[in-house]
């Protein structure tokens, strides 16, 4: 009983702090341009769920491209959670607290295999798409972030694939 | 028990009812309808088994339904209405909590159903209704519901007997008596069966059953307001999202129907009891 209370709790503690928001040390801010894309979405909105129609702004843009300032050592991941965060704009993660990992599920309450089997989150950096967690790429200086809803694991998106 | 007019009723109205009444009360998140199931299995409940029930429902229902209310906003983040943000940064939204409550409502509601079930299906039922068409299965099924109540009261009389020949009270050598008990009553129990011809055509069950013209206008009655149910449900006039946003279907002439006959439905043992209740009490005032 005892040690199943104290699994439980354990449990509980690293689902619920799997990656906190800690503050910069060194907070030499620089600007990056971010912004938030569901254009893909606009033409292919048969492929979403019913439900979901409402959410797609008619432009395409759940964020405009704008200059945000960013900080040192900031990742991909902590950047959308923050802005997001600052803007109200909804946003899901599942963490994996053991590797500091995090994969974006849901921007904007449109989750992952919401438009089909190959849909989901995908990010952009400068034209490329890094095939890496968001959560261990660092931004730099004058990045251009882009984080877009794919239909098609991400070849929709008409972007360099930096992986493979 | 108490004395229940609705388990007077034809075993084949018995088992109709409940498969049309746990059947929905699985399957609607409707929070009007929801409520309708959960004040009726509620009431039946406590009906049938007064104080036992009450206690049931504060210990166990109640502490159930707050922890699974309670767990479904940090677990799922889905929904437009931001309130607040977990510690790791996934938001707490104003959808997810609604949903919560839903949803552990409906656990409860079928607990309460499934109390409300026993009470009324007893196994002699259970193999009535079903001895012919599939005699293994009902008779696993009613040798398995009672198996638990069974074991406990056997338990308490080993105890008993232990204490009466001066033994202090030892849980080992109790389960060991109760395990042996409960073998050799498993043989004897299907040796008896099968002396007795269980599954053989033109057996008779245990309680005889007729089924009288009262049961034919239950059926029919149980039957009626389900489907109106589900032609209304099956329309979309009870339709109710939860994400990303609450939207539901405004009140229509057609919602207020299948709300009022699921109610019907949901109520109809109360008010067989409450129908008995007054016939009673007239019938004593006129003598």
């Amino acid at each position: 009983m005892k040690i199943s209370l104290l699994c439980f709790a354990i449990f509980f503690i690293f689902t619920l702090t799997g990656c906190g928001n800690k503050p910069y040390e060194t907070d030499e801010g620089f600007s990056v341009t971010f912004s938030i894309r569901v254009d893909n979405l606009v033409e292919g909105m048969h492929m979403l769920d019913k439900d979901k129609h409402e959410l797609i702004p008619d432009d395409g843009f759940i964020f405009p491209a704008r200059q945000t300032a960013a900080h040192e050592g900031e990742s991909v991941f902590d950047l959308l959670q923050r802005v997001t965060r600052e803007n109200r704009i909804h946003m899901a993660a599942r963490f994996t607290p053991v590797i500091g990992d995090a994969y974006v599920e849901a921007i904007g309450n449109l989750y992952a295999y919401d438009a089909g089997p190959l849909s989901g989150w995908k990010y952009i950096v400068n034209g490329v798409i890094p095939h890496i967690s968001a959560s261990s790429y660092t931004v730099q200086a004058g990045d251009d972030i882009v984080w877009a809803y794919t239909l098609d694991l991400g070849r929709d998106l008409g972007m360099e694939d930096g992986a493979w | 028990m108490v004395r229940d007019a609705f388990a007077f009723y034809h075993p084949i109205v018995n088992i109709v009812y409940f498969t049309a009444v746990i059947g929905y009360a699985m399957f609607f998140l409707h929070p009007i309808l929801l409520g309708i199931s959960f004040l009726c299995a509620a009431v039946y409940a406590l009906l049938l088994k007064g104080k036992k029930a009450f206690l049931f429902g504060l210990v166990f229902m109640l502490p159930l339904l707050l922890f699974t209310a309670a767990m479904n906003p940090l677990f799922n983040h889905q929904g437009s209405t931001i309130l607040s943000y977990l510690p790791n940064g996934n938001p707490v939204t104003w959808e997810s909590v609604l949903y919560g409550v839903a949803a552990a409502g409906m656990l409860v509601t079928v607990i309460a159903w499934f109390v409300c079930f026993n009470a009324v299906i007893t196994s002699d039922k259970m193999v009535y209704l079903f001895g012919r068409a599939m005699p293994a299965l009902s008779l696993v099924l009613s040798l398995a519901l009672r198996f638990v109540p069974r074991l406990i009261a056997q338990a308490k009389v080993i105890n008993k007997t232990q204490k009466g020949m001066g033994q202090k009270n030892n849980p080992i050598k109790t389960l060991s008596i109760l395990v042996t008990w409960a073998l050799e009553n498993a043989i004897e129990t299907a040796d008896t069966m099968k002396a007795r011809g269980y599954g053989l055509p033109g057996r008779t069950a245990f309680s005889l059953f007729t089924f009288r013209r009262r049961d034919g206008y239950a059926i029919a009655f149980i039957s009626f307001c389900a489907v109106i149910v589900f032609i209304g449900a099956a329309v979309g006039s009870l339709r109710f999202r939860y994400f990303p946003t609450v939207q539901y279907h405004p009140a229509s002439a057609v919602s207020v129907l299948t709300c009022i006959a699921y109610l019907m439905l949901c109520a109809f043992p109360i008010i067989m009891n409450m129908k008995e209740a007054l016939h009673w009490k007239y019938s004593v005032s006129t003598v």
